[in-house]
Parts: C-alpha cells; structure tokens; sequence
C-alpha cells in the first residue's frame, strides 16, 4: 500500500484529507508540526510526502532540509500547499526540492489529480 | 465732517518746569484734535493711570524719572504698555541717544525746548496712528505664528547651503530635535523643488518616520531660501499596511474554514463515508451551494478590496472586444432561450482592438449581461452592442427589463446598494457586483454609467479606451507607482523579448510562444501585472522587488524559457531586461522613454 505523510497545521483538514486518500487506498500518516513531521517520516518512510509551507514551528527550508536528511526520504517527492506562486517559492530557495506546488485553498479533485501522477497505476476510487 | 476722537496724552514726567512748558505747547496747537492730557511723575504712577478711568492713547515720556534712570526707562515703559505707542522727550544732553531710542521701539524722540506745539501735534497724531497699524501688523503676524506653530505639518526655511533660518514646533516633533540644534547645523534632505517627495527619516532616537517633503523655491529675508513642508506619514501607512493585512486575512482565515465546510459536505455528499439517501443529498447540496455562495461573495469581497487599494493584479493582453462579445452573447443564448428573452446584437464588422485586462472586462460584460437577463422579463429583449466613439469603444448593454427609479441611479454602483426590493426573487447576489464592475472599467481608465426610463428598460454603458500597448502599459506603471509611492516600496519591471532573437526562424516558434505564456502564468502568478505584448513578449511588474530581487527573477524567467525551447543558456542572455523603480526611474514618462532606449539597445 503506498504510503503518504501529510505535514499540515490544522487537524480537521489532516482528517478530511485521510478520509480520501484511504478510500483511494493509500496510507497516511499525519503530523501537525515540522517537529512531529521529520520524527514521523522516519517512522514510516513515506513514497509521498503533502507539505504545508506554513508551519507553526518551522520554517519550510528548515522542514525540508530535515525531510532530505532522513534517510529513506532523501527523493521522495514533496507536494507543497502553499498561497506562493512557484517564483515567490524560487526566491525563497525552495523550488529545487519541491515537485509539485498546490495553491490554498484547493480542491480535493486537484490534489487528487497530482498525488496519482506520482504512481504509475493510477488508483482507483 | 466728523471731528475725530480725543487723544488721550500722558505726560510722564517729574520736572514741574518741562511740565509746564508742555502744557504750553499743547495751548499754541490751533487747529485738529483735541489733546486731553494728564500727568504722572513716575512710571509707577504712570501703570496706575493707564488702568484709570480714561487711558491714555500715547505716552510722553521722560527719561529721566525718580523711580528709572537714562535709556533704560523706555525697555520699562515697553514691557509695562506693551500696546501703547511711546515718544519720548529728551534734553539736549540726550540727543544722540534718538536713533537708538527708535531703533528700540519708541515712536519718536522730541528735544525739550526745540519743538514747536504743531511738531508736537503732528508727531502725536502720526505716532497714534502708526501704533494702530503695528499692532494690526502684530495680529496678523500672531495669527500666523500661531498656525504655524499648531500645525503637525513641518514648517522650514534653509537657505542654499542648508542652514536653516526658521523651524516651526511640528519640524521639532517630526525630526526629534529642539529648534535652537536644527537652527546650529546645515541641514541636508532630499527633496525636488516640483514635486512631492516621500522618503524615510532615520531619526537620532533610531525613530524610522515616513516623510512625505514639499519644497518652494521662496525669497526670505531677500535671500533665495527653500521653504520645506514636512509631512508625518506614518499614520497613513499604518492605514495602508492594515488594509494590505486585510486582504490577505480574508483570502486566508475566511477561505481556509470554509474550504474545510465544503470538503466535509462533499465527502458525505459523495458517499464517502457511508450510503446516503437522496433526501439527505437534497440537504447537503443546499449546505454545499451555500458555501460555494459564500466563497464567490469572498471573492467579490477581495476583489472590491484589492481594486480600493490598488492592488488588483492585471493581466493584460490584446483584445477584440468585438469578439469579447460575440462570445458573452453566445455563452447567454441558451439561458436567454430558456426564458424566451431574445439576445440581439448590434456589433461592427471589424475588429476592435485594445490592450486590456480581456478576462476581467469580460467579467463586466458578464456581470451586465447577467444583471439584465435577471430583470428582463420572459420574451423581453437584451441588446448588446459596440461601437467606436471619438476613440474609444462604447459597449451598451440594454434590456427591457422595470427600469431603474432615477435618484437610485447615482448609488448604483456603490458597494452593496440595494435598490428598493426591485429584486426579482430568487436572484441573490452579492451586493458587489456593479461596484467591482466600475473599478474594473476604472482601472482600465474608462468609464461605466446606467441610464434608464422606468417601465421601458435600462441602459448600462461602458467607455473603454482603446489603447495601443505602450498606453496601457503606461497606465500600469502609473498606478504601480502610485501604490510604491504610498507604501515606501520598490518594484521592478521586467521586459521579456522571446519572440525576436531567441525564437527566429524556429519551426516550433508558436508552440513555444504558447508555453512561454504558459510558463509566466503559472510560476509568476504573483506579479502585479502581466502584460503581453505579442506572441512571446511580455512585461512583467513584480512588487515589493528590490533590482536583486529584480535580477534574480530575470534569471529565473531566463532560465525557464531557455529549458522549455531548448536553448543554449547563452542564447538567453539579452531575453530579458528590467528596470526597476525608482532607481531607474520616478515617473512613469520616464519609465517609458528608458524603455524605448533599452530595446533599441537590444535590436541593434
């Protein structure tokens, strides 16, 4: 079952998005915190990783140099939540790392779209 | 003829003699005003009588008396009658002291036993008279002081060297340093003698003060000066600044919840979570509806918002609006169709070309369209139609709907202005739709206005110039430097040239133009405006950038293209160029002449 970890700030969100991707067939693990995200990746080892730009303790650059340094994570691909375009993300020195950039608010069917793009079996409902 | 008023004259005086001698002169005084006189022999005296019954109107005054001795005796009477005017009487000894005496404010000096009774008269009278005009001159000159000293305002003259002549008390606040210092040093601040000029104060206290600077070329004293208007503008940015957090607090903190509503109404909605019957999906479909309803009034809420504040980001792209609506037409034929309203169209036969913002027009004509198709009723009419007129394209949208009551028509287009229960039921809309109707059409420097003849139907036109590329570009960088002006912020334009040199004579040109566009529209999705030129050629305005800031974007632009077309990185170095405010340029004149120069440069 491939694995995807959601790094994201508000826990009803975090269970909406868990409800769908486990209908779809992944499993999910979840962390609120950069701190609580880093610790959880090296638990799982996930094939994906969702990631909100905005976290409470950490700074994105911070998270995702963590995220590399684990070892099972060092190419996982990152999707990012973020309100930044891909440039604003660029002059942050972010873009490098991040594979795909979903803007907040989105839609479920979006980010539906670019989680299958990442498995070569598009899963279905 | 009306004789005029009694002088009042006090003789100060100790000397019984030249008191009497005085007396005698004022008897040989033939013709004029009468002089009533009255006497004291100290200045004592004197103060009590100019509180008596009748004050006097001037004062003759001795030098020399047996409570103040010599020339010091004026300063005294000065500061004990500081309204009346003053002569003074000397003796021959003293008549050196007589420049001296006027010079300190006396009105004249008379010596004793040299003056005849009419000197005498002449010399009252003119002294009175000349004391009234002082005094008004005072006035006046008080109550400039005064506003000048209440104002908040900056008040400062400098001279060409910058040495500052005069400080008023606002200058002291704003610049954190008493009059007496300011006055000591050479004064040095950036300013433009024709226009204001805002720039940011460092005060010793580490204080950073916004100032916004006038500057008039003045004479003062007979010396070419600067008179220097300072103006606080910290409260104007606080405004400023809370507006800007505004808007993203409504596009975060309102939006973020509401999408959690909607995907949790979905996620029962679609079954998700358990079978559903259609009953319950009938209700949650309200729940979902309305929260896409309070998602659009956000939007409308931002969009008003951003357009008051001047931040509406623009995308900016030749357009016939010819096209435009023809297109809107057909998207209402249906919908009218179905309501037997006959959409006619009155358009011309060619083309009509502006550079505008084609998606948010046609949200205006759509806005329009909508509107009149709520109100007119079945087998009513709506026309659209263009025209060009003294050149611009005036757009009407007409439908034979009620009509509008005249004395609503001036709010019409103010935020939510319900117009009397006019509303057919069941068309809610946000209340803001006229309203970002007219910002939009304002910010393309045009106009919108509604005529109407209740029960025949309403007219709403729109005035659109038609811009060639340059003017609309120039109308962009107008109001992006309006708003840096105001925020205390760079920006930079950035000028993409990927049609000319880098893509000649390729086979795959078009495509590659296609995905330049592409390109630009995703990953700089935040720039302030986006303007397209031609196929490939854009100008970009990125706020809130610093010339690094700038350079970095340039690069990365660079950069994005040359992979997506395939281009050696060499072959990318002159694609794009920036000019960035406001080291390059303050005005948007300016702006566009380096402009000019800089493509020149790059053709050639």
């Amino acid at each position: 079952m491939p694995k995807i970890l959601l790094i994201e700030d508000e826990a009803q969100h975090i269970l909406l998005v868990k409800i769908r991707l486990e209908i779809r067939g992944f499993e999910v693990a979840a962390a609120q915190t950069g701190a609580d995200g880093l610790k959880a990746a090296r638990a799982v080892t996930p094939d994906l990783i969702l990631l909100d730009l905005m976290l409470p303790d950490m700074e994105p650059a911070e998270v995702i140099r963590g995220l590399r340094a684990v070892a099972g994570c060092r190419h996982t691909p990152i999707i990012a939540f973020t309100g930044l375009d891909a440039f604003e993300v660029h002059r942050r020195a972010l873009n490098a790392e991040i594979a795909e950039f979903i803007p907040k608010p989105y839609e479920t069917s979006e980010l539906l779209e670019k989680i299958n793009k990442f498995f070569v079996k598009p899963l279905g409902n | 003829m009306e004789s005029p008023p009694d002088i009042n004259v006090l003789i100060v005086e100790d000397n019984p003699f030249d008191a009497k001698i005085i007396t005698e002169l004022f008897r040989d005084i033939k013709s004029g005003a009468a002089f009533r006189l009255s006497f004291a022999d100290t200045l004592q005296k004197a103060g009590e009588a100019v509180h008596g019954p009748t004050p006097p109107d001037i004062l003759l005054l001795d030098l020399n008396l047996p409570d103040s001795y010599g020339p010091e005796t004026l300063g005294r009477a000065e500061t004990m009658f500081p309204d009346l005017p003053i002569i003074i009487m000397t003796g021959f000894y003293e008549e050196h002291l007589g420049l001296d005496l006027i010079k300190k404010g006396a009105q004249d000096y008379l010596v004793k036993g040299k003056i005849t009774g009419d000197w005498l008269a002449y010399s009252i009278k003119y002294s009175v008279e000349r004391a009234k005009i002082e005094r008004k001159l005072k006035q006046r000159e008080g109550r400039l002081e005064t506003i000048l000293g209440k104002t908040p305002d900056g008040v400062m003259v400098a001279r060409r060297d910058g040495r500052l002549l005069f400080v008023n008390p606002g200058a002291e606040v704003i610049l954190g340093r008493k009059r007496e210092e300011l006055l000591k040093h050479p004064f040095s601040m950036e300013a433009d003698p024709d226009k204001a000029v805002q720039t940011e104060l460092r005060r010793l206290d580490g204080k950073k003060i916004p100032l916004e600077i006038r500057t008039v070329e003045i004479t003062w004293d007979a010396e070419p000066c600067r008179l220097m208007i300072l103006r606080d503008l910290s409260p104007v940015r606080t405004l400023e600044s809370s507006r800007d957090e505004f808007i993203s607090m409504i596009s975060h903190e309102l939006r973020a919840p509401l999408t959690v509503v909607k995907e949790s109404l979905d996620l029962v909605y679609d079954g998700a979570v358990g079978e559903v019957t259609d009953r319950q999906k009938e209700i949650l479909k309200i729940g979902i509806d309305n929260s896409m309803r309070l998602n659009r009034l956000i939007d409308a809420l931002l969009d008003i918002t951003k357009l008051e504040a001047g931040v509406m980001p623009l995308d900016i792209t030749k357009t016939d609006l010819n096209l435009l609506l023809e297109e809107t037409g057909k998207d209402y034929e249906h919908l009218a169709g179905e309501r037997k309203v006959r959409l006619a169209k009155e358009l011309p036969k060619s083309p009509l070309f502006t550079y505008c913002d084609r998606e948010k027009v046609r949200e205006v004509i759509v806005n329009l369209v909508s509107n009149a198709l709520k109100f007119t009723p079945d087998s009513g009419t709506i026309t659209l139609s263009l025209r060009p007129w003294e050149g611009e394209a005036l757009i009407c949208v007409e439908d034979t709907g009620p009509g509008i009551e005249a004395e609503d028509l001036p709010r019409l287009f103010n935020k939510f202005s319900q117009l009397g229960g006019k509303r057919p039921p069941g068309a809610k809309g946000t209340g803001l739709g006229l309203a970002i109707c007219k910002g939009i059409i304002e910010l393309h420097g045009g106009r919108i206005w509604a005529e109407s003849t209740p029960g025949t139907g309403s007219k709403f036109y729109l005035l659109l110039p038609m811009h060639p590329f340059d003017a609309a570009l120039k109308g962009v960088i107008r109001r992006e430097i309006a708003m840096a002006m105001a925020r205390n912020r760079d920006f930079c334009v950035i000028d993409i040239n990927f049609s000319g040199r880098a893509l000649r004579g390729h086979p795959r040109a078009a495509e590659l133009c296609a995905r330049a566009e592409a390109f630009l529209k995703s990953n700089m999705r935040n720039s302030h405006a986006i303007l397209k030129r031609e196929e490939g050629d854009f100008t970009l305005v990125i706020a809130n950038a610093d010339p690094r800031e700038g350079c970095r974007a340039c690069t990365y632009v660079e950069k994005g293209l040359a992979d997506l077309a395939g281009l050696a990185p060499a072959a990318t170095g002159d694609l794009t160029m920036m000019l960035s405010y406001p080291g390059d340029f303050r005005d948007e004149e300016t702006f566009i002449k380096k402009l000019a120069a800089a493509r020149e440069n790059i053709n050639a």
